[in-house]
């Protein structure tokens, strides 16, 4: 397991991202959180993947749904 | 003991929920023991229960004044050039038939020329003549700051209103342009501009600043309220207080427009929730005016407050923190009559929007103007708008380098020994290749159309090493989110050597670098304006150089090796060209 706050992920601002823009989170070391250089974003890495997931069931309520 | 001044303004509009909604207002206030100041629109004035109520509030020592939104109706199409609802957006002669119509209705209601008035935007030509043919009036609200782009795709594009570029608060304005102040008595107004509304100033470049304002029901409308709370509208009181230690006063207003009080709004989810977050954010300011913060005048009484204490030309700073999210991020915002500049801490203190004033562009709008609906004022950063754009230090290191973006910083405010304003940007340590080196910036504000921008190396994790300091601008210039045409731009660069080299703007990214510069500087015709870097002391290299239309920018570079200890100081100027 990747040390905790030593490995910066790839993750995108998920509030910037509610606005269909791409922008990738920056990491501050001393914090150990994620935040956003363009938005008022900050949070954990679990925050970041829960906003994910809430916008996604919102607003993409058929993406798991199989015919 | 300095204070913040604090208008409440009520809009008065016609038709029986609008009387309802601004007695619920005008009561609340006076229970608050504050004075108002009532602007009438020509549709309140040409409503007579309307008009007999304001009367009223008059006798109560209220303050009465006109508004210009609200004015096309029956009433006014045989005066006005067309159906158009914005009185910016008119032609000159259709903006003084309706700026005279109002003006003889409410003479002829009240006996009075009015001392205070207001619009969403009220552009040069429109204030110049109102000046002249009505002297009395002191105090204007002129613009709605930093509403532009972002605010008309929010609200799909329906809200043609364009004000982006120009001080946050009370200022003298110049004589070319409504969001661009005076230098001083001659060159400016002889009347006091006031922003419509005061706005979160992080919010108002990283998110639409009309959710975020001195307005509780716009605070709802963002959905930052929790029924009839908002705490977050207390600390936004706290936060303008606040400004008063670094300027000497405070401005402030309160203006909601009474639709917003009233069932019906669809920016609304309930309307008793809006009044109680109206009432309680007078009550808390009222709570503030008995600590001796806060003193509650009209808009007259703040104009004369202004012209004796405070005059044209003033510069004006502000420090603001992230009171809605929490984060570390602030924002810093400097403006005088040369530039408008904001310095994002949250990416280490580059200068993210940057306003020369100097060009002296006209912001009048119309359809018989060059710029039509346009009125923001152009920048040559602005990276909420063209993302690329800034001015940012990076530090070299062997192969490696570094931006100070990369690191959240710290600022505050200082004085220098001659009252000049200071942003101090605490040190931040970064990481470049194997190498920590901590830095502090320091951005002196001399009030003569330049920055003083100094870099100070205050620790190296490797005392031994010599490292490269470098000031870069990536520049352009526009008013929205587009790239506009850079041909015609110039880029030179000047050494000690009377070496120079000038590229003019192709899109063939050319470059030219020189030993020991003296300046690099892009002339942009456009907007009349230079902008140069230029080394205070020595610097090692200078350059400029020329995008392409898939990044179109210009770049100016100063460079510097240093050790520890050492400092990179450098000029930011602009100039009219
Ligand atoms: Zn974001």
């Amino acid at each position: 397991m990747a040390q905790r706050g030593k490995t910066m992920k790839l993750l995108l601002c998920p509030s910037c991202f509610a606005r269909e823009i791409d922008y990738l989170l920056a990491y501050d070391e001393e914090e150990d959180e994620y935040y956003c250089q363009r938005c008022c974003y900050a949070g954990k890495e679990e925050n970041v993947l829960e906003f994910y997931k809430v916008f996604r069931n919102e607003k993409y309520k058929l993406y798991n749904v199989t015919y | 003991m300095s204070k913040m001044y604090v208008n409440v303004i009520h809009r008065a509009d016609r038709g029986a929920s609008m009387l309802e909604g601004i007695k619920f207002q005008q009561d609340e206030a006076h229970r608050a023991g504050i004075r108002t100041t009532i602007l009438l629109s020509y549709e309140g004035l040409c409503d007579p229960d309307m008009v007999a109520y304001v009367k009223t509030q008059m006798g109560l020592g209220d303050e009465i004044g006109i508004h210009f939104h609200n004015m096309m109706c029956e009433e006014m199409l045989p005066y006005a050039e067309s159906d158009e609802q914005a009185l910016y957006l008119h032609s000159f002669s259709s903006k003084k038939k309706i700026v005279d119509r109002i003006f003889e209705v409410f003479q002829a209601e009240f006996g009075f020329v009015p001392t205070a008035i207001g619009g969403y935007i009220m552009d040069t030509e429109t204030t110049l003549y109102i000046k002249e043919k009505y002297p009395q009036v002191k105090t204007s609200i002129t613009n709605c700051f930093e509403e532009g782009v972002k605010m008309f795709e929010g609200n799909n594009g329906s809200w043609y209103l364009f004000s982006d570029g120009g001080p946050w608060g009370a200022f003298y304005p110049s004589k070319y342009h409504y969001l661009a102040p005076g230098r001083d008595k001659e060159s400016s107004i002889d009347l006091v501009a006031l922003p419509h509304l005061n706005r979160d100033m992080v919010l108002a470049l990283t998110s639409r600043d009309d959710y975020f304002s001195s307005h509780p029901a716009n605070v709802m409308r963002a959905k930052a309220n929790d029924g009839p709370n908002s705490p977050y509208m207390h600390r936004f009181v706290d936060q303008w207080i606040e400004q008063k230690n670094y300027n000497g006063f405070s401005y402030y207003n309160v203006f909601v427009s009474t639709p917003w009080v009233v069932p019906g709004n669809i920016f609304v989810d309930n309307f008793e929730h809006a009044r109680a977050l109206y009432i309680d954010s007078l009550q808390y300011l009222k709570g503030k005016a008995e600590q001796g913060e806060v003193e509650f005048v009209t808009m007259s009484e703040f104009a004369d407050f202004y012209k004796t204490e405070i005059g044209a030309g003033a510069a004006e700073v502000n420090l603001w923190k992230d009171i809605l999210a929490g984060t570390k991020r602030q924002t810093f915002w400097y403006a005088d009559s040369y530039f408008r500049a904001a310095i994002d801490l949250n990416i280490g203190g580059v200068i993210c929007d940057f306003r020369p004033y100097v060009g002296e562009l006209s912001g009048d709008t119309g359809p018989d103007t060059d710029i039509l609906w346009n009125g923001n004022y152009p920048y040559v950063i602005a990276r909420e708008h063209r993302g690329h754009s800034g001015h940012r230090c990076v530090i070299k290191y062997g192969d490696a380098s570094a931006s100070i973006e990369g690191k959240r910083a710290k600022g505050r405010i200082e004085r220098t020994h001659d009252g000049k304003q200071q942003l101090v940007v605490e040190p931040i340590s970064i990481q470049v290749g194997d190498l920590e080196v901590t830095l502090e910036s320091a951005f002196t504000f001399t009030g003569d159309g330049r920055i003083l921008i100094e870099r100070r190396v205050l620790e190296l994790s490797d005392p031994t090493a010599e490292i490269t300091l470098t000031e870069v601008l990536d520049g352009c210039y526009g008013t929205t989110v587009y790239p506009e045409d850079m041909r015609g731009i110039e880029l030179t660069v000047l050494s000690h050597q009377e070496e120079k080299h000038t590229i003019p703007f192709t899109y063939r990214s050319k470059e030219a670098r020189v030993a020991a510069p003296t300046e690099v500087k892009a002339v942009i015709p456009q907007i009349r304006t230079q902008l140069s870097l230029t080394p205070e002391g020595e610097a090692d290299w200078g350059s400029v150089k020329e995008g392409v239309l898939f990044k179109p920018y210009y770049k100016l570079t100063l460079e510097k090796k240093v050790q520890l200890g050492g400092v990179l100081s450098s000029w930011l100027n602009v100039e009219k060209r």
